[in-house]
């Protein structure tokens, strides 16, 4: 009885004992590699015939500035790969627009990737992208303010916005932002 | 970057225990059985655990997931087998924790009817509901997860560390019913706690702008305790955590019921409830909370000659519509209640014993088969465990257990427990899930309960 009970105990210790983590590597971890890509509106206007005609006159550009600090953070300055910026304009008005998108430093200095978008006369669906790879133009991560700068270009008719008519200017934009965790960053 | 890979490692790498503890329960008059059924009988004048060596149980459960998956060295693309573990969890995996190491554990029978035990032992409890979707937010973003509403009641985590000072007492009431009660006072040394929590958040193809975010329903709450210091430092001294376990200044009190009943000769039944009880955490808090519902579309620039501080602006609206706040406030959580009840039978009567006249029915039979039916409250609610077993008693000096157990991890967790005298020492030691023992990692869950006390009968 007593080499049966002792046996048993060490069939026992040998579960206990014999249990073991077979082949795994935690360090695998340090290959993750994360992708996110985020979505995210930025600056909209809705201009109409009363703000592109003051004291009745054409106004000729028009400009509004604001901060935008989603890339002062270090997750951007380490892990964002590019990102596309995405314009869509509903102009109703019987005029060609220039948009410049401008990204400014904290200094309200051109970080040189401005964009420039040219919105034919009654052309209600324009779109644009465009893509800014950061590694071709690290000084893009600079970026702390969005200034649009809006311009009413000459009527080739010579003619000019009616304020007694409604028409509108509707401007969107949005940026797509593609992160890429890993250890390496 | 390396901190969020070490949160999600531990996330990962943290394994859960249901606290079911199926091959010790009333399993050969073990001590450590009256911790789980203080109503449980005992067929010995006194006994004294063996300090810091009586009572050692580690279990750890994860569902949907084993850490094979992740980190099997197979040559398989990390970030493949990542993506594979996402996919194939569900909503409602978790992850659990459960360590218990009794500091000191004695009893004595009082009289012809009671037995008086008393015992101090430490317990960390973590669980955690795997926020599937926010991972995948973090791996994807929300740019192809567009109109995918990501809910914050996903957010379901508490844990805790705690010292649990008891007393106990079974009761023969007569010969066929034995009953006990038992009084925990806790002492909680950390704490952290989120749970019901209420909100979405939204992207979609806008009107306004080209992207509508939407923040829905907010309604969050977190609780700390321990972990941050009087200046909202994270500051935990493994001395300070080890010393507020025993009566702290963050107490609570509880209480175990159980019964045994002899249905006839050969068949018992039995049942407890555990940790019916509180602990009010009053130390070290930070708490916090998140409230409202915004709806995002970009910023509106308006040309109409000022150029405000739109960026200020957005902020300031941000925070009157989603109001962030935090206290100090004592809260009290509630323990994991515990529900256990069996069914024995016992069989097969020894040759050698059949002289006796005043023995137990447990030293009369030498086989046992029965069911049991574990249930412990979560978060989420009820989780169920369901076993079986056989027991076998070789000798008096002896016994062994067998069980097979279905529950949220496995349908194949067999599990095997020996209880051993020697002299007027007892040694146990149950395992679970043997055969995944030998690549544990391979396991949704595995536990190891093993002690060392001393009887006198």
């Amino acid at each position: 009885m007593r080499k049966k009970q002792f046996y048993c105990l060490l069939a026992f210790l040998s579960l206990i004992l014999g249990s073991c983590v077979d082949n795994i590597d935690f360090s695998q971890a340090e290959d993750a590699n994360i992708s996110p890509v985020v979505a995210v509106s930025l600056v909209n206007t809705n201009i109409t015939q009363n703000d592109l005609v003051v004291g009745g006159s054409e106004v000729g550009t028009i400009t509004q500035t604001s901060v935008v600090s989603i890339l002062d953070n270090g997750i951007a300055r380490n892990d964002l790969d590019r990102a596309v910026f995405r314009f869509e304009v509903n102009n109703q008005f019987n005029r060609d627009f220039r948009i410049n998108f401008i990204f400014l430093d904290n200094n309200d200095v051109s970080t040189n990737n401005d964009i420039t978008l040219n919105i034919d006369a009654n052309n209600t669906s324009f779109v644009q992208e465009n893509e800014i790879i950061v590694a071709n133009n690290p000084e893009f991560l600079n970026t702390r303010k969005i200034q649009v700068e809006l311009t009413l270009l000459p009527s080739s008719d010579g003619s000019s916005i009616d304020i007694n008519v409604p028409t509108s200017f509707d401007f969107k934009s949005a940026g797509t932002f593609y992160f890429s965790f890993n250890n390496s960053n | 970057m390396n901190r969020i890979f070490s949160i999600l490692l531990m996330l990962f790498t943290v394994v859960v225990t249901s606290q079911n503890k199926q091959i010790l329960y009333g399993f050969d008059n073990i001590p450590q059985t009256l911790l789980l059924n203080p109503g449980a009988k005992t067929n010995y004048k006194y006994h004294v655990g063996v300090p810091l060596l009586s009572g050692i149980s580690v279990q750890a459960n994860m569902s949907g997931f084993t850490i094979a998956d992740l980190f099997r060295n197979d040559n398989v693309d990390f970030n493949t087998k990542l993506d594979n573990v996402l996919n194939q969890l569900d909503n409602n995996d978790y992850i659990a924790l459960n360590t218990q190491v009794e500091i000191i554990n004695a009893g004595y029978q009082m009289n012809d009817k009671d037995y008086l035990s008393v015992g101090f032992y430490t317990e960390v409890d973590v669980f955690s509901i795997i926020p599937r979707d926010f991972l995948e937010l973090l791996r994807d973003g929300n740019a192809p997860n567009l109109n995918r509403s990501f809910l914050f009641s996903r957010f379901s985590t508490k844990a805790d560390v705690l010292g649990v000072l008891h007393a106990g007492i079974s009761r023969k009431i007569n010969e066929r019913f034995t009953a006990g009660v038992r009084l925990k006072i806790y002492s909680g040394s950390l704490n952290v706690l989120t749970n019901d929590n209420q909100g979405s958040f939204t992207t979609r193809l806008g009107t306004n702008g080209i992207y509508e975010h939407t923040l829905s329903g907010l309604d969050l709450a977190g609780y700390s305790s321990g972990f941050y210091g009087s200046d909202n430092e994270f500051d935990i001294e493994v001395s300070d955590v080890l010393s507020k376990t025993f009566l702290g200044p963050n107490l609570g009190l509880g209480i175990d019921i159980g019964f045994t009943y002899q249905m006839d000769e050969q068949t018992e039944f039995s049942a407890s409830l555990l940790d019916i009880g509180f602990i009010n955490y009053s130390d070290l808090l930070r708490n916090g909370t998140v409230t409202g519902d915004y709806v995002f579309s970009g910023i509106e620039f308006q040309y109409d000659g000022s150029n405000p501080n739109y960026w200020q602006d957005l902020n300031d609206d941000i925070s009157a519509s989603v109001p962030r706040s935090e206290n100090k406030e004592s809260y009290s959580v509630m323990r994991p209640m515990k529900f256990n009840a069996a069914l024995h039978h016992y069989f097969g009567k020894s040759r050698r014993e059949e002289s006796c006249s005043d023995i137990s029915y447990h030293s009369y039979y030498d086989n046992a088969v029965g069911a049991q039916l574990y249930s412990v409250i979560r978060p989420i609610g009820p989780q169920f465990a369901f076993t079986g077993f056989y027991q076998r008693k070789f000798s008096e000096k002896l016994s062994s257990r067998v069980t097979y157990t279905v529950d949220d991890f496995s349908y194949t967790n067999f599990g095997i427990g020996i209880s051993a005298h020697i002299w007027k020492v007892n040694l146990y030691g149950a395992v679970d899930n043997i055969f995944n023992l030998s690549d544990i990692a391979d396991a949704n869950s595995a536990s190891v309960q093993f002690g060392i006390n001393i009887l006198f009968k």
